[in-house]
């Protein structure tokens, strides 16, 4: 990644909107916690305020409690929920799919097969179980949502692995002497990971979506307030105090929507032959 | 130039003070610039050129063919009176295939594959004339007729993949001359194909311009095809004419500096063709080394009979010598040398280097042996990986072989600089080099090794022709200096006639001739080799102008960028 990279970026207005909405809600989701130290389970006046009145941005909830204090920690804990699990996914897909494409034979047959064992099985099923199993804590849910991502992961990799595999500049690492594992690591993955990156940014909005969904089942961990805990709890006052539901909703599809942007523009930056020319010297 | 050629006609097509800007950032401002030329109604100009040099821009120009990225800036195009430039979509619809037709240089991408060759090649009719079906079956049958395929009638019927290049290629002529069309524009219409299919190809498009009476403006970088097929020759560099005139005076009286570069870069017969080496120390022996792709089911039922790629290859190679492999594609060549590096198991047979049994080694034992053999490939865009500077490219050898990263730089560096690369260039990566500059980082990481055996897989056919000279000059030098054994695969005659002491000639994966290359090339035993030696194109030309004057004057231009 490089100066020129960003540029090309950049000048995407669809990479470059999505690049500001989600730095903003980064900047909030940080500093804001330092300013006002208060947690979001504090009541701090009576229920059902309303938005823009009594000094309160976005009102408060059916236990009194600040709608916009449990924004701003909610999308602390989504967005790194997003960003861990896609971490997860990625270790696990990244591994997998290099090592099948890689080395084909009888390891890609075993690992292809474990692959598409957990893609026959529904990702909110399997999710639910494992967060049952593991208990509802931020960690369950994000190695969860980590293993019901990674299989399409391993899949893209090991397509890329394998037409990389064969070309020229792998024949000549092996005519001089390289070992597979280094080649694999110097000559194949390096050249992997450009569509292994846009598909994770995409990923980070896929995992914000599962927590939410998640958390709206009241499988969430207890502890954190997350942007589904939020709707899940204000489902039953939906028709009383129906911003109680839409304000934490219109933060996910906007959160959503800004990191899709991004990811559709690193598409176009990371394509090699954009960058041939204008990183051409 | 003058808008009558000697024969007094009005030419067909006339480009005027054609120029056609670039994209901002390019290297250049415009991709073509101050075209002038003229075509009559009867002659086959050639327009020569290198990569870059704009000659495929100016003849997708008239037809309006340009990417979305390339504008005609100013300037006119005539067809007829007419000025293309300014023509309307509706009007040059009516004038692509109708009046000039366009042949492209792979046949394989211009056909649908899903569609049938009679579909096709009616599509082009249908869609200038109303006519009744049987008509227009009788029509295509007949063009098939013309351009030479085997049993028209049935050809219709079937799909473009049953065919080989060359019929692929004629399938695409009989569609460009489905509307008799006054001029043919052919772009690089033989460079995908073998010699001996080049050839036929060429003939059929001389013989065609004779009967139907067309104009053809033929494209290409080989100066070979242009001896063989030009009336006049329009030379092009850095998007400009720099030479034009009948092709007799441009081929063997060549005025303008550039044009007799090119010329003199083309490999003559009198290379190399000393026989060198007799009693050096031999360092590859084989015994009669085979390949055969198994037979893989392609149904339920039906079994693909197995392919045999090597059919009883037997080798010696002496320190010193330079080995020519000839032969078409399909020939084994390529499968010799992949066998040779183990990047591809042998059937049957073996081989060693020096004395050790290479054929034989465990994969541990064969990595630390590696370093004896190494090649280089034959596409230097493909081989670098683009994501390592060319420290790590080069280095990475030494590295395996123990040499800690101070000695890996400075061996890198005395390694470029004997491939005349600069030792700047270890820090930067492949695609800030051009095609003759990575071949010759490929060549850096092959010798770095010290190998005694180097293998050069059409090392030099995907370069120009000036830096294909150089390349082999470069490949020649280096083989008397570190006295290694070169094993030379290629496709040219010429090039491995200028370059090897032996050639072997081989076909369907068996040797079919061997023989010092002086021998084969003035005395040929075998047909095949005959009909090799009897395709190249320009040949005539080639012995006519195969003097001293010409033998060893070759220019030193720099390997520019391109």
């Amino acid at each position: 990644m490089n100066k020129g990279f960003l540029r090309r970026l950049l000048t995407h207005t669809g990479g470059a909107l999505g690049l500001a909405f989600l730095a903003l809600v980064v900047l909030v989701a940080v500093f804001y916690p330092m300013v006002n130290p208060r947690t979001p389970w504090a009541i701090v006046s009576r229920p059902f305020i309303p938005p823009m009145t009594d000094g309160f941005l976005l009102g408060t909830d059916m236990l009194g409690r600040d709608v916009f204090v449990g924004l701003v920690h909610g999308a602390r804990f989504s967005l790194l929920i997003g960003l861990l699990s896609t971490l997860v996914s990625l270790g696990i897909g990244i591994t997998i799919g290099a090592v099948a494409g890689f080395f084909r034979g009888w390891i890609d047959e075993v690992l292809m097969r474990i692959t598409e064992f957990f893609q026959i099985i529904p990702g909110l099923v399997l999710i639910m179980v494992l967060v049952v199993v593991m208990g509802p804590s931020l960690w369950s849910v994000i190695v969860g949502i980590g293993i019901i991502t990674w299989p399409n992961v391993a899949r893209i990799m090991r397509a890329e692995v394998l037409s990389l595999r064969t070309r020229q500049f792998v024949d000549a690492a092996r005519c001089i002497g390289q070992p597979p594992a280094e080649i694999l690591f110097t000559q194949v993955l390096p050249n992997a990971l450009s569509p292994v990156i846009v598909v994770a940014s995409v990923m980070v909005a896929t995992a914000i979506l599962i927590e939410s969904g998640l958390s709206f089942l009241g499988l969430g961990d207890p502890n954190v307030m997350t942007w589904g805990y939020m709707i899940g709890a204000a489902r039953p006052y939906l028709r009383d105090a129906w911003t109680l539901s839409a304000i934490p909703g219109v933060a996910i599809v906007l959160t959503v929507l800004s990191i899709n942007m991004i990811g559709d523009s690193l598409t176009t930056a990371l394509n090699p032959r954009h960058a041939r020319k204008g990183e051409r010297a | 130039m003058t808008a009558m050629n000697e024969d007094g006609d009005a030419p067909v097509l006339s480009i005027r003070d054609l120029a056609v800007r670039l994209p901002k950032g390019a290297d250049r401002d415009f991709a073509v610039q101050g075209i002038n030329l003229d075509l009559s109604q009867r002659e086959i100009l050639c327009i020569v050129g290198e990569t870059g040099s704009g000659k495929s821009v100016t003849s997708h120009a008239i037809l309006g063919l340009l990417p979305d990225t390339l504008r005609v800036a100013r300037g006119e195009i005539r067809f007829r009176g007419r000025d293309l430039v300014r023509a309307s979509a509706d009007e040059m619809r009516a004038i692509r295939g109708r009046h000039i037709a366009m042949v492209f240089q792979e046949a394989s991408a211009s056909l649908d594959p899903v569609r049938t060759i009679g579909d096709q090649v009616s599509e082009i009719i249908r869609a200038h004339e109303r006519l009744p079906s049987a008509e227009v079956e009788r029509r295509v049958s007949a063009l098939l007729t013309e351009v030479n395929l085997p049993d028209p009638r049935a050809l219709q019927h079937t799909y473009p993949f049953r065919l080989s290049g060359g019929q692929q290629q004629r399938v695409m002529i009989a569609m460009a001359l489905a509307m008799q069309p006054a001029v043919l524009i052919a772009d690089e219409p033989t460079t995908a194909l073998d010699v001996t299919t080049q050839a036929q190809i060429l003939q059929l498009i001389r013989g065609l311009q004779r009967t139907r009476d067309m104009a053809v403006l033929f494209v290409t970088h080989d100066i070979g095809v242009v001896a063989e097929i030009a009336d006049r020759v329009v030379v092009m560099r850095h998007g400009r004419i720099v030479d034009t005139g009948p092709a007799d005076a441009i081929l063997h009286h060549p005025e303008a500096d550039y044009t007799r570069q090119l010329i003199d870069a083309v490999p003559r017969f009198t290379g190399a063709a000393t026989a060198r080496a007799r009693n050096d120390e031999v360092v590859l022996t084989s015994t009669e080394l085979t390949k055969t792709y198994a037979a893989h089911s392609t149904g339920l039922f039906r079994r693909r009979p197995a392919v045999r790629a090597l059919a009883g290859v037997r080798l010696e190679l002496r320190r010193g010598e330079t080995l020519g492999i000839v032969g078409e594609s399909g020939s084994g060549k390529s499968t010799l040398a992949r066998c040779l590096m183990r990047l591809t198991p042998l059937s049957s047979g073996s081989f060693s280097i020096g004395d050790v049994p290479f054929s034989v080694l465990d994969e541990n034992a064969l990595r630390a042996e590696r370093h004896r053999i190494q090649m280089v490939f034959q596409d230097p865009y493909a081989s670098l990986n683009p994501r390592q500077r060319v420290e790590a490219i080069v280095g990475t050898g030494l590295r395996l072989r123990g040499a800690g990263p101070d000695e890996v730089r400075a061996r890198v560096k005395e390694m470029l600089g004997l491939v005349g690369l600069d030792g700047s260039a270890m820090d930067r990566y492949p695609h800030e080099f051009s095609g003759g500059q990575r071949q010759r980082i490929a060549i850096a990481r092959a010798l770095v090794l010290e190998p005694a055996i180097l293998i050069a897989d059409e090392a030099v056919s995907a370069l120009d022709v000036s830096v294909q000279a150089q390349v082999l000059d470069l490949l020649a030098e280096l083989r008397d200096r570190l006295h290694l054994a070169l094993i030379f695969i290629t496709h040219d005659l010429l090039v491995a006639a200028q370059v090897a002491d032996r050639i072997m000639v081989m076909n369907q994966g068996a040797v079919v001739e061997e023989g010092p290359t002086a021998e084969v090339f003035t005395n040929p035993q075998d047909d095949y080799t005959r009909r090799l030696l009897a395709a190249i194109p320009g040949r005539d030309w080639l012995v006519a102008t195969d003097g001293p004057a010409h033998g060893k004057q070759r220019p030193e231009t720099p390997d520019t960028r391109t």
